[in-house]
């Protein structure tokens, strides 16, 4: 073989590859950025997507969620009615953190004159378990922010769409295209067609339901308690995770006060609420820890609490993993918040007004 | 722009190439010219406005060794005694003021927003200056500023000469396109590609882990430090040396050599050995730069030693402005000193395989705990860190496992979790130390690119070659099936960003 075989060879096989990629990655999607639509989307980049929804339905939408994957549980059409409003565009995302919202929320805040409808309500999400932390947002391929919102190189987003190498993504979404399979229904949102009433009044029904804060001998669950519980031994030696140590509260903070802001100059009512945390999450936390997150949310603005030990926490019938409650929690966040006829346990979550007084801990700040 | 990014691999190299020969059908000046220019264009991707500095650089560079070829011998010394200092302040004022000042106002140093390639560029024009002063030859611009700017050693070396591309640059057969060196190139710069995504780049996550636990002042075991000081030391291995056999790879492209940069270092069983195999271009300039003008070796041992670790905390102090460069440049130092002195001591001969194991286990450890220095992000990180591997650490058995690799091994049976938490610590694990295990085998039993290709360039000394078997290169299909599928694997992984570790530098 003479070496301009060699180097011609090797030319074209580079080519190929990167040829093949660009129009595996165009054809079947994968990450459902370019719209080809010919296969199901195997690693959607559920921001790219729940953007272009509120794009394309923007001229009738007054009100914005925005959470994570634990938002799911919160029916969307309940939701909207019970908050007031006409057009609700929900922006939650797995892993959606506040990274993510500021610069959606921004966005649409600056863009809603031109689609002659304003925004008039915010109800946002807040995870106190995983705020601080890594997220996801713009790193991995499927949470990267639409280039209009974060301001950077269009050429570099679509580049990166056409070029990554992604052959579980692609094998999988050919399996399905081959099979005839669409995507599987989200698990973590209620069913179409789910009465939402009903299946609140289902789980308040529940045998092993907390009476009078203790739970029924025999069951798994624990003493109910508004506040912290007290660690038992085996969990105060796996109590090593700390929020209040992790790496990005200080700029998830601020950035929560940006999105606060945002909401006042634009007058937007928005809601904060802390979303329910599984028991074996709450037992891995420092004691203190996530108290001393809750307060400095507090101090930003008015809170609707959820995150607190007891009732939801400990039963895990209530939950789908130990990440996602079940959408009958999400029927009773709705009508704590703003009411409804769906029943709702007694004592679940608490109106926290916003907090003036000097911070008590310096764990607070 | 990064080498291992699919822009720069796909759009801008094959633009780059082919622009270059295209315009060498028009004339040579017009290639340099043309590479010049993308060569800054590459330089600009990452902040445009700093593509200023390149160019003031090679314009006043420029115009300054003119002045120096012009004038007379007393004049042109002091021109090039300005010229150095020019552009030594120009390195001092974006990389080391705000380390001086720190000293000053007593505080922690900042992180400096240095100018991209600032520190290697300063020591090519310094080259260039001194090499024009002494052997008076003409200059025209467009090759000149090609050899500065050209983008193959233009971010992290290898540190050219002007003496050894300069005269590349005037052969007229260079500028026809070379297929046996496009072939030989492709291949050096896939196999430096494959250092750095598939070795380097899979090392980072275990290093990081342990040093940011030890700057969060967390205890970690002594395995641990080992572990990630080792790891480390290969991953800046594979990715540096991966960029240097990518920047010579690509040089063959456009028919240029560029001298060798590493030959294979860990190979090595004494320090001053390393130090002849680890970043040689680096290593000649300190040694031609600052040592011999110091002196060199002409003043007997103990002014030797005293050079040499000038020279040596001054190359700490070119890695960045910052304590744990300077302790890590006076810790080589420190180590060579100590090495010529056993060897004067033990007189010639060569050592016995056991002896050599014991060198090698010497060297190799003192390189490691120089590189727990050169990692940490400050001093305190890197003392935390040697007093866990001297056994001071005290780290009590961790209570859960914050690096989650091993627990499949642990799920299966093949390691307990105790073992795990007792000895390695929440942040290290079994599969951190098989991968830096391997990674090590790599280093030292698989042929280097350049034994696999045979490119000899500036090689003071060939005695590390070792026969290349199998891997030895030639253009058959076998071998470029080879290429083709490590190309292939290296393309999966290549959209991980990842810098290189010298850029920084």
């Amino acid at each position: 073989m003479t070496p301009r075989k060699f180097a011609i060879g090797l030319i074209i096989a580079g080519g190929a590859m990167f040829a093949g990629t660009v129009i595996a990655n165009v054809v079947i999607d994968p990450h459902a950025v370019f719209g080809t639509k010919i296969f199901p989307p195997a690693n959607a980049n559920q921001r790219f997507v729940v953007f272009e929804e509120w794009r394309h339905n923007r001229a009738s939408v007054d009100a914005l969620l925005f959470g994570s994957s634990h938002g799911y549980a919160l029916d969307e059409k309940y939701l909207a009615e019970r908050m007031g409003v006409e057009g609700l565009n929900s922006q939650i995302v797995p892993g959606g953190a506040i990274t993510d919202h500021v610069p959606i929320l921004s966005y649409v805040l600056r863009h809603q004159e031109a689609s002659g409808r304003r925004i008039r309500k915010v109800l946002l999400l807040v995870d106190i378990d995983s705020i601080g932390g890594y997220p996801c947002t713009d790193v991995a391929i499927n949470c990267l922010l639409p280039p209009q919102v974060t301001g950077a190189s269009r050429v570099n987003f679509w580049w990166r769409y056409l070029t990554a190498v992604k052959v579980a993504n692609w094998r999988s979404a050919t399996r399905r295209f081959i099979a005839g399979e669409d995507n599987p229904p989200n698990r973590y949102m209620p069913p179409p067609g789910l009465d939402l009433v009903a299946d609140a009044a289902d789980v308040i029904a529940a045998e092993g339901r907390p009476k009078d804060g203790h739970a029924p001998a025999g069951s798994k669950l624990r003493q109910f308690s508004p506040l912290p519980v007290e660690p038992t031994d085996a969990a105060a030696r796996v109590r090593s995770h700390w929020v209040t140590r992790r790496p990005n509260l200080d700029r998830h903070f601020a950035l929560l006060e940006k999105f606060v802001q945002l909401c006042a100059e634009h007058g937007v009512q928005l809601t904060v609420a802390t979303t329910p945390i599984e028991r074996s999450k709450l037992d891995s936390f420092t004691p203190g820890d996530l108290e001393a997150v809750r307060e400095r949310l507090n101090r930003i603005t008015d809170l609707w609490d959820f995150s607190m030990p007891g009732l939801v926490s400990d039963r895990p019938e209530l939950w789908i993993d130990t990440g996602h409650y079940k959408p009958a929690i999400g029927t009773m966040m709705i009508v704590r918040m703003f009411g409804g006829s769906a029943p709702v346990f007694p004592g679940f979550g608490r109106f926290l007004p916003r907090l003036t007084d000097p911070p008590k801990s310096a764990a607070a700040k | 722009m990064l080498f291992n990014s699919t822009e720069f691999i796909f759009v801008f190299l094959p633009l780059a190439v082919g622009l270059h020969f295209l315009a060498a059908r028009r004339s040579p000046t017009a290639a340099l010219a043309t590479t010049a220019i993308t060569s800054l264009a590459f330089y600009a991707w990452w902040k445009p406005p700093f593509v200023v500095l390149p160019l003031l650089s090679i314009v006043l560079n420029y115009l300054l060794a003119r002045r120096i070829q012009q004038a007379a011998p007393a004049t042109g010394r002091a021109l090039l005694i300005a010229g150095i200092v020019a552009n030594l302040l120009v390195l001092c004022y974006f990389k080391y003021s705000d380390f001086l000042l720190s000293i000053v106002e007593g505080r922690s140093p900042g992180v400096p927003d240095v100018p991209l390639a600032l520190s290697f560029t300063t020591f090519v024009q310094i080259a260039f200056l001194v090499e024009v002063s002494r052997h008076p030859a003409p200059i025209r611009f467009p090759g000149y500023a090609m050899f500065v700017s050209f983008f193959p050693h233009l971010i992290a070396g290898p540190i050219v000469r002007w003496n050894e591309l300069g005269p590349q640059l005037d052969e007229a057969i260079r500028y026809r396109v070379n297929w046996t060196n496009v072939a030989l190139g492709l291949t050096i710069f896939c196999l430096g590609l494959a250092k750095k995504v598939l070795i380097a780049d899979n090392l980072s996550p275990y290093v990081g882990l342990v040093f940011d636990a030890a700057a969060a002042g967390v205890p970690v075991t002594g395995v641990a430090a080992w572990g990630a000081s080792i790891a480390y030391s290969l991953q800046l291995y594979f990715d540096f040396s991966g960029y240097s056999d990518m920047a010579i790879g690509l040089g063959l492209l456009f028919n240029l050599r560029l001298p060798l940069n590493f030959a294979a270092p860990f190979r090595a069983t004494s320090i001053i050995d390393l130090w002849r195999r680890w970043h040689i271009t680096l290593s000649r300039f300190l040694r031609d730069f600052v040592y011999v003008p110091l002196g060199g070796n002409a003043g007997g041992p103990a002014r030797r030693s005293l050079n040499l670790f000038i020279t040596m905390v001054l190359g700490g102090l070119w890695h960045g402005a910052n304590w744990t460069f300077i302790v890590w440049g006076a810790l080589q130092g420190v180590f060579l000193t100590l090495n010529h002195a056993w060897r004067s001591w033990r007189g010639p001969g060569r050592a016995s395989p056991a002896g050599r194991l014991v060198g090698w286990l010497l060297t190799f450890g003192a390189f490691a705990v120089g590189m727990t220095f050169f990692r940490a992000p400050n001093i305190e990180t890197a003392w935390h860190m040697v007093a866990a591997m001297t056994g001071f650490g005290h780290a009590p058995v961790a209570e859960l496992r914050i690096a989650d690799h091993d627990g499949w091994l642990i799920a299966k049976g093949y390691v307990s979790d105790v073992f795990v938490r007792t000895w390695l610590g929440a942040h290290w694990t079994v599969l951190a130390s098989l991968v830096t295990a391997v990674a090590l085998a790599i280093a030292l039993f698989v042929p280097d690119t350049m034994e696999m290709v045979d490119y000899r360039e500036d090689e003071p000394h060939s005695n590390w070659r070792r026969s290349a078997w199998i891997f030895a290169w030639q253009p058959t299909v076998p071998r470029l099936a080879l290429i083709v599928a490590l190309f292939a694997l290296v393309f999966a992984n290549i959209n991980t960003f990842s810098e290189f570790l010298y850029f920084q530098f």
